[in-house]
């Protein structure tokens, strides 16, 4: 997990048992993935998606005590992460770029709560395979992609091919993607089902 | 709007700043659409899903091999027939070049060559030719120097320790080391990312120095580059040839007027220096070697009692010097800094009924002050015993060799420090008359990490005899001969210090 801080209860908050702990820290554990592609849908492009995905998680961890065992973890969760992307967009002072309103907002949570899977390692998996059938020049530019984190301009700039090509190869290969994954977890599901 | 198109603008959203037009109607599509919402989410959960395979592709078992010593057929045989040094010499002058053959790639890849005694714990991809490193691929250079072709002619000398990761045409990231690029104007954009900030190449050849995570520094030696610090206030600077910045703790870019020296070839081995005592003009003495800033380094003696001397004396090869306790050879050069791998050694010859109980330093340099002090430092300690035994001291720790110097008798001594990242201690390794010692010292200093200091602000340049703490009250010089001494960036092999130490 990606903590970073030493964590401790907060001295004015109930201290909950170490069972209690061990539960939480289980299910928070288990959202990692689905918290990561949360705070990716409203800040795409965004490199600050781990310093808020980190911060949440310290949220999450300090206010475990207002947290029901029971209920939905994931939805808690969500909010709480959404809250977090509110207050790094003010401290950014940004007022642009696909700053959603409460609403959108509130309607991508809701989406995005019923899509991820409960457990991501067959998504991971489907992934692995989906990439290994991509031609390794694609593969090569995508993982360089994501990594760099650089603008198609910048990647332009940088490998001297035309922006408008790479937008092309990169929307080919990661439509690609999708459908792939998607047709392995469908392949999955239906096995599964059978057995 | 037709679905390509909705996924086309869902797709552009998550690769950067749309315009007005589209925003407002990614916006609306998104309201309106529960298509588009799920298309959505199913590129954010890609993007993530994507960025982390990113990261375990970095860490996947087989990603970083063990480490491998590059080591000629030719190199190996002469370790066990005469000394390095006279092997270099043959080698100058029959012009035998490196071994390693270099092929331009056509491709993405990435090749590489290193010279002798190289280390390399990287990443070669299975069944690919060994000198050859695809996008994404990572290089740790423990020691030695490589030289890599990148696609476009882009050209570099790499100078371990060094950590290179090659994402691709174009792009590299070097989080450790020294190095010069070579970029020509058709790859032009050519960027090298540091630990620190980021160098886009304008048309150039240009430096980088990250040995020292406190103070990374860019030298373009031609054309211009553009530099981005990546933390703090983010300065972006664009330097000229001749120019040369560092980058401070603010993060902000300060010029420095030293441009500093950078590896320009593949040495015929490890890179050193040597100070044999030769070259002496009155009180000035030239010091030899293959590291890139060899050429503009020498020694000057420093009498700090009134009527000490260093005499020339005949000595193993051509000259020795001989210091009478009050005498130090400083030079300018600021040393191996860090946890780099290093070796020193040389000859010595204890003079008789000398007093070594101050543990006078034979070589040294760093930062002596303090407690916890950062240096490294050779000497000779006597013992209550009244025996004179050698001592490496590297700050809060030393150890001492368990073997006794015969005074009157030249010894060679050699030590051995080895990264603590390139394998298990131990780390220092001492070495009298060509054999390995035992060593005892304070703490546990098998086991230890070092750091030794070269830019702070009481950090010493290379000193030879003795050395001066900053309120000038340090102990007593080295009293004996010295000759021979070598400084070389990198971990010698037993057997290489067996070979230097028999007397020809």
């Amino acid at each position: 997990m990606p903590f970073r801080e030493t964590i401790s209860a907060s001295p004015d908050q109930p201290s909950p048992s170490p069972g209690d702990d061990d539960r939480f820290v289980a299910d928070l554990t288990a959202e990692q993935v689905a918290l990561q592609g949360f705070i990716q849908s409203l800040m795409p492009g965004d490199p600050a998606v781990d310093d808020v995905l980190q911060r949440t998680n310290l949220t999450l961890w300090r206010k475990r005590s207002d947290f029901t065992p029971g209920t939905n973890f994931r939805a808690w969760a969500f909010e709480v992460a959404k809250w977090n992307v509110r207050s790094h967009f003010k401290e950014l002072g940004r007022k642009h770029w696909l700053v959603f309103d409460d609403d959108l907002a509130t309607a991508i949570t809701e989406r995005m709560a019923e899509r991820v899977p409960p457990r991501p390692a067959p998504r991971q998996a489907a992934l692995q395979e989906c990439l290994q059938q991509l031609r390794p020049i694609d593969r090569d530019l995508l993982l360089s992609h994501y990594e760099v984190g650089e603008t198609l301009a910048e990647c332009a700039a940088r490998t001297g091919r035309s922006a408008k090509g790479l937008k092309v190869t990169l929307f080919r290969i990661r439509a690609a993607l999708r459908r792939c994954i998607h047709s392995k977890l469908e392949i999955d599901r239906t096995r599964h089902g059978h057995a | 709007m037709n679905p390509r198109e909705t996924e086309s603008l869902i797709q552009a959203a998550h690769d950067g700043p749309l315009d007005e037009a589209d925003d407002a109607r990614l916006h609306q599509l998104l309201r309106e659409s529960e298509t588009a919402r799920d298309l959505w989410c199913d590129y954010a959960l890609l993007a993530s899903d994507l960025k982390r395979e990113v990261l375990s592709e970095a860490r996947r078992p087989g990603a970083i091999p063990h480490s491998t010593t590059y080591r000629t057929i030719r190199q190996k045989r002469r370790q066990v027939t005469i000394s390095l040094a006279a092997a270099a010499a043959v080698l100058l002058a029959t012009g035998i070049t490196l071994t390693t053959i270099l092929v331009r790639p056509e491709t993405a890849s990435a090749t590489f060559a290193v010279s002798p005694g190289t280390v390399v714990g990287g990443a070669p991809e299975r069944n690919a030719p060994e000198n050859e490193i695809q996008p994404g691929q990572q290089l740790a250079i423990r020691q030695g120097v490589v030289e890599f072709h990148f696609p476009n002619d882009v050209r570099a000398f790499l100078e371990g320790p060094a950590e290179l990761r090659y994402v691709g045409p174009g792009l590299v990231d070097l989080s450790r080391g020294r190095a010069r690029f070579h970029v020509p104007k058709k790859a032009r954009g050519f960027t090298v990312r540091g630990p620190a900030f980021s160098v886009v190449d304008l048309g150039t050849e240009f430096g980088v120095d990250f040995r020292d995570p406190e103070f990374p520094s860019v030298a373009v030696i031609e054309g211009r580059v553009e530099v981005r610090a990546k933390a703090g206030r983010r300065d972006i600077v664009e330097l000229a040839a001749g120019e040369a910045v560092e980058l401070t703790a603010a993060g902000d870019f300060r010029t420095i007027d030293e441009p500093g020296d950078y590896p320009d070839s593949l040495p015929d081995r490890l890179p050193y220096l040597r100070l044999g005592f030769d070259g002496r003009a009155g009180d000035h003495f030239s010091i030899e070697g293959n590291l890139p800033e060899a050429g503009d380094l020498s020694a000057r003696l420093v009498r700090h009692d009134s009527g000490s001397e260093a005499l020339s004396i005949p000595g193993i090869h051509g000259s020795a010097l001989r210091f009478d306790g009050g005498a130090e050879l400083v030079t300018d050069w600021s040393g191996i800094g860090g946890d780099a791998p290093r070796t020193v050694h040389l000859w010595v010859r204890p003079a008789a009924g000398a007093d070594y109980g101050s543990a006078p330093p034979l070589a040294f340099w760093g930062d002596p002050t303090n407690f916890g002090n950062r240096k490294f430092k050779l000497a000779l300690v006597g013992l209550d015993d009244g025996s004179v035994v050698p001592r490496v001291s590297l700050g809060e720790w030393y150890a001492n060799g368990d073997a006794r110097l015969e005074p009157g008798r030249w010894h060679h001594l050699a030590a051995v420090w080895n990264d603590h990242r390139a394998g298990h201690p131990p780390h220092l390794t001492l070495y009298l008359d060509g054999t390995r010692i035992p060593l005892h010292g304070n703490g546990n200093p098998l086991e230890q990490a070092t750091s030794t200091s070269t830019h702070g602000a009481n950090s010493r340049p290379l000193s030879i005899g003795r050395y001066e703490r900053v309120a000038r009250s340090g102990p007593a010089g080295f009293k004996g001969d010295l000759d021979e001494l070598h400084i070389i960036a990198g971990a010698l092999e037993p057997e290489e210090i067996a070979a230097i130490a028999r007397r020809p």
